[in-house]
């Protein structure tokens, strides 16, 4: 493939390193990826692999940027709040390297998409951030035999492995560490149990590494291994896993009965609206595009002192939508954050995928601890 | 005369927040039998133990089902990560 003047340039320091060169460019640049998860994980592994000149990427990520993202989740701005992660993504990655195709999917990847979506990529990175989409993804691969990087982080330490690598051999996958579906429980999240940026920084720099080793064919991949890290000692340990047969009475081995599979067993996705912090409130409530809705009683004190901002109990909400037509965001707030997410909750049924709908966690009561605005 | 008793012992690596559970990110134990014994040994002295799922090495290699041990082998019980 004869390389264009602009793409010797772009890619020099990769076409000169040794063993290398234009074969593997070519590589990357006819191999295709799907990044499920735009957040800790996904954000380095999109950026390296955009920028290795990776042909195809596609992100998947229903989720929207919030403010406590930021410090971890590099590739977005505080300009971003509020907007859809996998349409920022593809933004910032596109001014990067104009030259790939960048794919984004704005939903969150259940059974019932899986197999059509997996299929149109050669590899699946899952840098997800609950087990109901891992063992998903895990049992969707397996049964596809697609090649798939697994990436995840608890805290300050992290775990990378590679499974089905190749078809002709039998591979293990993520039930041969964890036979069965896990509750949210039995790990703590980065919500939960806090995280610092470098650590999902390492982890998703190695999956990317790990992705490019396997498009180009170089080096050894971490197949039917999983590898450890931690962020304060910086040790790695290594793990063979032996494929074995009994982890395929614990996935479904057809089709029909990975769609019949809940996966959602343990988690409840009936929620599109966002819970927000005062602090990510305080930035949304900025764009010229949203609104503020108080559905406190008119007796209730402190009154919001901010412009636009509507004053509607939730029994009268609906009948009050045509004043929210114009805005996108709608915040929805009351005195401690318990009314606010039912107010969400009937403006996100009346609404579907229109609107973006928050309710402020904590409420006023929140508020006025953290802002300026009622001192 | 000095008599020097060695006792043989095991190793056991603890990962993300069964290092809180076992106050360390190593610890040592006496030798047992196998690795079902030397989780009933742990799951006594460490109680939080018997809520947490891991899955269980030994000597880098992850074992789903019992498996002897010797003097000096390391045990690792590795429990699952779910953040992105």
């Amino acid at each position: 493939m004869q390389y264009e003047e602009n793409d010797k340039e772009r890619y020099a320091c990769q076409l000169q390193m040794k063993d290398f060169g234009s074969e593997a460019q070519d590589k990357l640049k006819n191999g295709s990826v799907l990044v499920i998860g735009a957040g800790g994980l996904g954000c380095p592994v999109l950026q390296y692999l955009a920028g290795a000149g990776v042909g195809r990427i596609g992100i998947v990520d229903d989720d929207h940027i919030e403010l406590g993202n930021l410090h971890r989740q590099v590739l977005y701005t505080t300009e971003d709040i509020g907007k859809s992660k996998t349409e920022s993504a593809a933004a910032q990655l596109r001014k990067m390297n104009p030259a790939i195709l960048i794919e984004p999917h704005p939903f969150r990847i259940t059974n019932k998409e899986a197999i059509n979506l997996l299929t149109q990529y050669d590899l699946i990175i899952d840098g997800s951030d609950n087990f109901a989409t891992r063992f998903m993804i895990n049992d969707a691969c397996a049964l596809l035999k697609k090649p798939l990087i697994f990436g995840a982080i608890g805290s300050i330490e992290g775990q990378i492995g590679f499974f089905n690598h190749t078809t002709d051999q039998p591979s293990a996958n993520l039930r041969d560490l964890y036979p069965t579906l896990l509750p949210e429980e039995a790990a703590l999240s980065c919500r939960d149990s806090g995280t610092i940026g470098v650590v999902p920084g390492v982890i998703g720099t190695m999956m990317a590494a790990e992705a490019i080793k396997f498009f180009t064919q170089k080096g050894t991949l971490l197949s039917n291994q999983l590898l450890t890290y931690n962020f304060y000692t910086h040790q790695t340990c290594r793990f063979d896993i032996s494929p074995s047969k009994h982890e395929l009475s614990n996935r479904p081995i057809t089709a029909e009965a990975f769609l019949q599979k809940d996966y959602l067993q343990y988690i409840s996705i009936n929620q599109d609206w966002k819970e927000i912090s005062a602090e990510t409130m305080e930035i949304l409530i900025e764009k010229e595009n949203s609104l503020l809705i108080d559905i406190r009683s008119e007796a209730e004190y402190p009154p919001i002192q901010i412009e636009p901002h509507l004053r509607i109990s939730v029994e009268d909400i609906l009948n009050e939508t045509d004043k929210l037509k114009e805005a996108e965001h709608l915040i929805v707030i009351c005195s401690s954050g318990n009314r606010s997410k039912l107010g969400a909750d009937i403006l996100q049924k009346h609404f579907g995928t229109a609107k973006k709908i928050y309710s402020l966690k904590g409420g006023i009561q929140a508020w006025k601890n953290k802002s300026r605005i009622f001192s | 005369m000095l008599l020097i008793y060695s006792i043989m012992k095991i190793k056991i690596q603890l990962f993300g927040p069964l290092t809180e559970i076992c106050n360390g990110h190593q610890i040592e134990t006496e030798l047992v039998a196998d690795t079902h014994t030397l989780l009933e040994v742990l799951k006594k002295r460490y109680p939080a133990l018997k809520k947490s799922v891991f899955a269980i090495a030994v000597n880098n290699q992850l074992r789903k089902e019992n498996t002897l041990l010797q003097e000096d082998d390391t045990v690792s019980l590795l429990p699952p990560f779910s953040g992105g």
